[in-house]
């Protein structure tokens, strides 16, 4: 459960370039749901996104994750409940490790990095097998560095790494804009399979109004920093691309 | 012969030195200058406890923890005070140069032949030779090693990619303090080595040192690259062939008849030359 509580975010404060991301912004998200966050540019979509990660602290007002006042923490200390999927689809993983080395970061997320070498073969065979069913047939190349694979490659893998360790909550901010349909639909099927698999309380930023119009079962619209619009249930389903189109 | 023995044994004692810069440059993406007083401090306080007779076993922890307190003071500066690395590095290394000469508490400590890892009966090279050929070899064997782990994997996400290796619980400013620490630790342990090579420890001994480390880096690498080499292991090894071939190098410029006083600049011209064919090279492919 993510609850935020009276949140407030300026950018350039107290300067001629004063931007008021957020304006007082109340949410509760139920532990487990997908909830759907769409906008303008400017809304403060990212923004919000990156308090709940722990990227930006607010100004004013308080974060809860599963009860736990989270307000203070930065990104590192959050990762133990929240895990990242971001919009540029290198951003996830790191270029120069191989997949593998990938994955075992990933795995760690909320324990000690110690001295032990852990890449061993049950970890190695682990890995494999959540590779493979992936289908894209990387699991013949998890000793290549992952800068060496596609966009959408790697995209696909980072969605796997968030959950290669325990977590929470499920943060996606446009995780198929920058990928070619076909890949972008791989993408997001692979997310919502894996947010239902693992019950995961899950945010996704979207510009894609198909996307906003198939997945999720709620749908929160941010205009100027506040909510204008907040559907979930029936409401949600009941909901087509065209009349979210019309929102804006 | 014996002007290219010495060349090679230089190399080798360099060597951490070399794995350090590769550390801090390489791993972690930070210009780290902090290294021209880390291997002077390590080079003091081994000439400084030798001299007090203390047992080498007391002398090399504790030329590496000085150093690792410099490089860690140079952390905590750049990521606690949120001044530029490079700066942070300027700032230690000068300040370390205080430092030095308050432990040495005079220019230079001359050492006696017969004290430390190279003394021997014979003016032969075979023990210097022997010794800091094991002591290149284990450094890069150990981080090879470490670099492997999961911290090594930590630490490389995070000069890697910051942003995902925060997201995966890294504490990117306790590991880039970290990863200075171990860097300035080798550096020390280079001039430790070298103290007890040249028979001296003087103030001025790592002026101009980041250079050497430089190009053990930039030489390593291109010979890795030559030989398509991947794996870390076969890496460093390359970054203590690196290091020799540059002492080779100068040591060969010297053979030419090289005026000693314009050592630095053909120091630094090799590196550029190095640095500028690499990045020429690159461009075209």
């Amino acid at each position: 459960m993510i609850r935020l509580s009276n949140i407030h975010k300026k950018f350039f404060k107290d300067t001629d370039r004063e931007v008021y991301a957020l304006r007082g912004i109340n949410l509760e998200i139920e532990r487990g749901s997908f909830t759907i966050l769409i906008g303008s540019n400017g809304s403060g979509k990212s923004t919000l996104l990156n308090l709940v990660a722990g990227n930006l602290l607010p100004d004013a007002g308080r974060i809860f994750i599963n009860n736990s006042d989270v307000t203070d923490a930065l990104d590192h200390k959050r990762s133990s409940k929240v895990s990242r999927v971001f919009q540029d689809p290198l951003a996830g993983s790191a270029s120069e490790l191989t997949v593998m080395e990938n994955f075992r970061l990933a795995a760690l997320r909320t324990r000690h990095k110690n001295l032990i070498i852990g890449l061993n073969n049950e970890f190695r065979n682990k890995v494999i097998a959540n590779i493979t069913q992936l289908g894209l047939g990387l699991e013949h190349k998890v000793d290549q560095p992952i800068g060496t694979l596609s966009g959408g490659q790697r995209q696909a893998l980072t969605l796997l790494m968030t959950v290669m360790d325990q977590t929470d909550v499920l943060l996606m901010d446009e995780p198929s804009s920058a990928l070619d349909p076909a890949t972008a639909k791989t993408v997001m099927g692979l997310a919502a399979q894996i947010t239902r698999a693992h019950g995961l309380t899950t945010l996704l930023v979207t510009h894609n109004l198909k996307d906003a119009e198939t997945y999720g079962d709620r749908i929160i619209m941010l205009e100027n920093g506040s909510v204008k619009k907040d559907i979930q249930g029936d409401g949600k389903k009941a909901l087509s691309s065209a009349e979210i189109f019309s929102w804006f | 012969m014996e002007l290219y023995l010495a060349a090679i044994i230089q190399g080798l004692c360099y060597a951490s030195l070399g794995i350090g810069v590769y550390l801090s440059l390489r791993i972690f993406k930070i210009p780290d200058i902090t290294t021209d007083g880390s291997f002077t401090l390590g080079g003091v306080v081994a000439a400084v406890g030798l001299v007090l007779d203390w047992s080498l076993w007391v002398v090399i922890p504790a030329s590496m923890l000085a150093g690792a307190i410099s490089g860690a003071t140079t952390g905590v500066i750049s990521t606690r005070l949120r001044i530029n690395p490079l700066l942070s590095g300027i700032l230690v290394m000068t300040a370390l140069y205080s430092v030095n000469l308050a432990i040495m508490g005079r220019s230079n400590i001359p050492l006696d032949m017969d004290m430390g890892l190279f003394a021997s009966n014979d003016a032969t090279y075979h023990k210097p030779l022997l010794v800091s050929l094991v002591f290149a070899f284990s450094i890069a064997l150990m981080m090879a090693w470490m670099l492997k782990t999961d911290l090594g994997i930590a630490m490389r996400a995070t000069g890697n990619n910051e942003q995902m290796a925060s997201a995966n619980g890294v504490n990117i400013n306790r590991m880039k303090i970290l990863g200075l620490s171990m860097a300035n630790a080798l550096t020390a342990l280079s001039g430790f080595l070298m103290v007890q090579y040249q028979g001296f420890a003087d103030v001025n001994m790592g002026v101009g040192i980041i250079i050497s480390g430089l190009a053990a880096v930039m030489i390593g690498e291109s010979i890795a690259s030559l030989f398509k080499i991947k794996s870390v292991w076969a890496i460093l090894i390359c970054m203590i062939a690196g290091s020799m071939v540059f002492r080779l190098a100068v040591a060969q410029s010297l053979a030419f008849g090289l005026n000693p006083n314009y050592l630095k600049l053909v120091t630094a011209g090799i590196v550029l030359t190095i640095v500028a064919i690499s990045n020429l090279k690159g461009k075209r492919t």
